[in-house]
């Protein structure tokens, strides 16, 4: 009798599993609206939105000196988009998680909008919708100027599978490095940027890719670094920075994207941008 | 051969020996008898250092025994033990039980101790259970084999700590009975024992203990049936 | 449709679970070796031993298993100036991280089973240890001879379960790069946007490994039940006849 229950219960359980592997991805019908565009300052009163970041990519985001709030480039863009369009932020809060929960939270909906200097790549835009482009980046390869091989000079190098590459999970260099064709057993993925740098600056792995920007301002600010950029910064198609937002929530307003992007039209024009990148990327 | 004097024992400040003296003679049989927490057995143990005496001392064969590891594993080579739960090695067989400690003290070879070992289970009876597991075993069965095990060592002193007392009634007398024939090979016995009937049979001399102290003791005659002091009367009439 | 995501990701996670297994059993191994000395050291008489057992088990009872496969991975080869890898002519045999898993395991597993030998050990009736000092024997006679075989026989459940905490502990290395299930199956759900799908896949598949180790288990106790009843003939005899 107890054999029977067992297997019983072992099989409703897998079942629950396979069913919820087959299912999942439908999403319940929302209703939409559209955004009153007559006058693009304060059309979005009265709209709460889930905004995150990463605080792992110094100068667009990152923890200031206390460790206790995170700053940087994309952070004052938000800032300049709510006081132009006067969304809510939901809790008055930008939660700030790694590049693979940041991707993985606006795919799923639980976030709307992320501005964590997303690179806005084919394979995203699949799960995601990006606002016109706010900052040009492209990727660069860093390496450890005492124990890097120093073969190690560009990107056709790495395809050689002599050497290790980290990369930030889920970050726009770990899709290309995969895309380019190095080998699985050399990418080795990092949860955060700041754990693949501490990696390459003791020698665990032979590079590093990351958006160029990134590391400009690691090795600016980090003192007694032993890292240096190698070769010319790529990919620049795929790496333009560009605010996230959900499926879900541009189904829920439906011109939420065109909203944005007339709101960084109007920073644009009204110079507050260039004074948000002389600010951070001098 | 066996001299205690001025033996004291606390157990923090639980005073449980008070001022013992005692002294036993080669090839007596001496039994104590007692209320319980009257500190037999301590005494027991502190004959063969599981205790340490608070003070006073303790002479085996004209030597003081001193708190030295040398000294007190002579004096256990000499001086066996037989506990009231048998306290027989769990994982090892009969045959194992009993060869243990003479070769791994060195007292035998691998050969004297197997031939020993034949030797004492055949006096007790139990030849035929050479290598059985303790758990398999009935109590009395246990008791045998336990002082099978402790002749083994050719102990000059036998001390058996009520070892009858977890035994079912059924299963008392095979154990009493081998005891009876140890009696008969003359080996040196103290017994802690609540069997009167069978201490008044094989006992050289009775003492009686309360509170820690010897209150009276003499032959078997002189305790259980003309006893001197009050308080053993009132004892001895308790339990019969 | 999800069909094929199984399909691929199947693959993937059973060369995580390469790691995993491996990881976790020579963590076992090596913790269960640590955890007899610590175990030991406690019950002993020694109080330097004792200092230091009690010192490493409150280290890493006090602190997340996270944390200590960190500094194992970033600061241990710095204190030391070394490289936890191990290579031969230049061929990496065994990663700095999957090295620094194995530490990380050991140390933390043998930790936890220094108190479950201790305790074993605690457990056993004191009668046996008068037994075999009223026959004369030295201290560390009766605990090789004696009380060592009664404390390991009542051990191995609590053992096999420190195992598959173990396993389980394993998918925390994936910060420090090891390859292991949970990685192959964070690489995955990142790279393919799949979160949910992914997440589950990688669930259900623990959830199978690990059903599977409490079936051994379950096994291994029966047996062990099956010989203590048995009369044994000649077992752990002294004495060959």
């Amino acid at each position: 009798m107890k054999k029977i229950l067992t297997i019983i219960i072992v099989v409703a359980v897998l079942a629950i599993g396979i069913f919820a592997l087959t299912k999942l991805g439908n999403k319940e019908n929302v209703e939409a609206t559209t955004i009153n565009t007559e006058k693009l300052e304060g059309c979005m009163e009265g709209i709460t939105l889930n905004v995150a970041t990463t605080g792992t990519f110094a100068p667009f985001t990152y923890y200031d000196e206390n460790g206790k709030d995170v700053i940087g480039f994309d952070l004052d863009v938000i800032n300049e988009l709510q006081k132009l369009l006067g969304f809510e932020i939901a809790n008055n809060e930008i939660p700030a998680m790694n590049a693979a929960t940041i991707t993985a939270s606006i795919t799923e909906g639980k976030v709307d909008m992320g501005l964590a200097a997303l690179c806005a790549t084919d394979e995203r835009k699949q799960v995601m919708n990006f606002s016109d482009t706010y900052y040009e980046a492209g990727l660069i390869i860093a390496v450890n100027k005492e124990t890097s091989p120093k073969e190690i000079k560009s990107l056709e190098d790495l395809k050689s599978g002599k050497y290790t590459v980290a990369v930030e999970t889920g970050s726009a260099s770990h899709l290309y490095a995969k895309e380019i064709g190095i080998k699985e057993d050399c990418i080795k993925t990092y949860n955060e940027g700041p754990i693949a740098f501490t990696a390459l600056e003791d020698g665990k792995v032979d590079c590093f890719i990351q958006d160029g920007p990134g590391v400009s301002y690691y090795l600016k600010t980090k003192a007694d670094t032993k890292l240096a950029m190698v070769g010319e910064p790529f990919n620049q198609e795929e790496s333009p920075y560009a605010i996230a937002l959900s499926f879900d929530i541009c189904k829920k307003y439906t011109n939420i994207q065109e909203v944005i992007n007339l709101a960084l039209k109007e920073l644009t024009d009204n110079k507050k941008k260039k004074k948000i990148e002389a600010k951070w990327c001098k | 051969m066996l001299k205690i004097r001025n033996l004291s024992k606390s157990f923090g400040t639980n005073q449980v020996l008070k001022n013992l003296n005692l002294d036993i003679q080669q090839g007596e049989v001496v039994s104590i008898i007692g209320p319980s927490g009257s500190g037999k057995s301590t005494l027991l143990r502190c004959i063969n250092y599981l205790e340490e005496p608070t003070s006073g001392t303790i002479e085996f064969e004209g030597k003081i025994i001193k708190n030295d590891s040398e000294q007190i594993k002579d004096l256990r080579n000499n001086v066996g033990m037989v506990f009231q739960e048998f306290n027989l090695f769990e994982m090892k067989n009969v045959l194992s039980n009993i060869t243990l400690a003479p070769v791994l003290t060195k007292k035998m070879n691998k050969q004297e101790a197997r031939e020993e070992a034949n030797k004492v289970l055949k006096f007790v009876g139990l030849k035929d259970k050479i290598f059985e597991m303790p758990k398999n075993l009935s109590g009395g069965q246990k008791q045998r084999v336990a002082i099978a095990r402790a002749l083994a060592m050719q102990p000059k002193v036998l001390l058996l700590d009520e070892p009858t007392s977890a035994l079912d009634p059924e299963l008392v007398q095979e154990v009493l009975k081998v005891i009876q024939m140890l009696v008969k090979k003359k080996i040196t016995m103290i017994i802690v024992t609540h069997q009167i009937d069978f201490a008044k049979e094989i006992s050289d001399r009775i003492i009686f203990m309360e509170d820690g102290k010897i209150v009276e003791e003499g032959s078997p005659e002189e305790i259980l049936v003309n006893p001197k002091k009050k308080r053993t009367k009132d004892f001895i009439n308790s339990i019969l | 449709m999800n069909l094929s995501l199984i399909a691929a990701m199947f693959p993937l996670l059973l060369k995580g679970l390469q790691y995993t297994i491996l990881i976790a059993l020579i963590g076992i191994v090596f913790g269960f070796i640590i955890g007899c000395l610590a175990g030991f050291a406690l019950q002993g008489k020694n109080k330097f031993l004792k200092a230091i057992s009690y010192f490493y088990i409150w280290i890493i009872r006090g602190t997340p298993l996270i944390v200590q496969a960190l500094y194992i991975y970033f600061v241990l080869p710095k204190l030391f100036d070394i490289s936890l890898a191990i290579t031969h002519n230049g061929e990496i045999l065994v990663s700095e991280s999957v090295m620094a898993g194995i530490i990380a395991i050991t140390i933390n597993s043998g930790a936890f089973i220094a108190e479950i030998v201790r305790s074993a050990l605690e457990s056993v009736d004191k009668g046996q240890w008068d037994a075999g000092k009223s026959l004369g024997l030295s201290y560390t006679q009766i605990l090789f001879h004696i009380i060592i075989p009664i404390a390991l026989r009542n051990i191995t459940p609590a053992l096999f379960n420190q195992f598959i905490i173990s396993v389980k502990d394993t998918s925390i290395l994936t910060i420090i790069v090891v390859p292991e299930i949970t990685h192959q199956m964070q690489n995955y759900a990142i790279t393919t946007f799949k979160t949910i799908p992914a997440y589950t896949f990688g669930a259900l598949f623990y959830l199978a490994i690990i059903s599977i180790l409490m079936i051994v288990q379950k096994i291994i106790e029966r047996k062990l039940k099956l010989t203590s009843q048995n009369s044994m003939k000649r077992g752990n005899s002294l004495v060959k006849d």
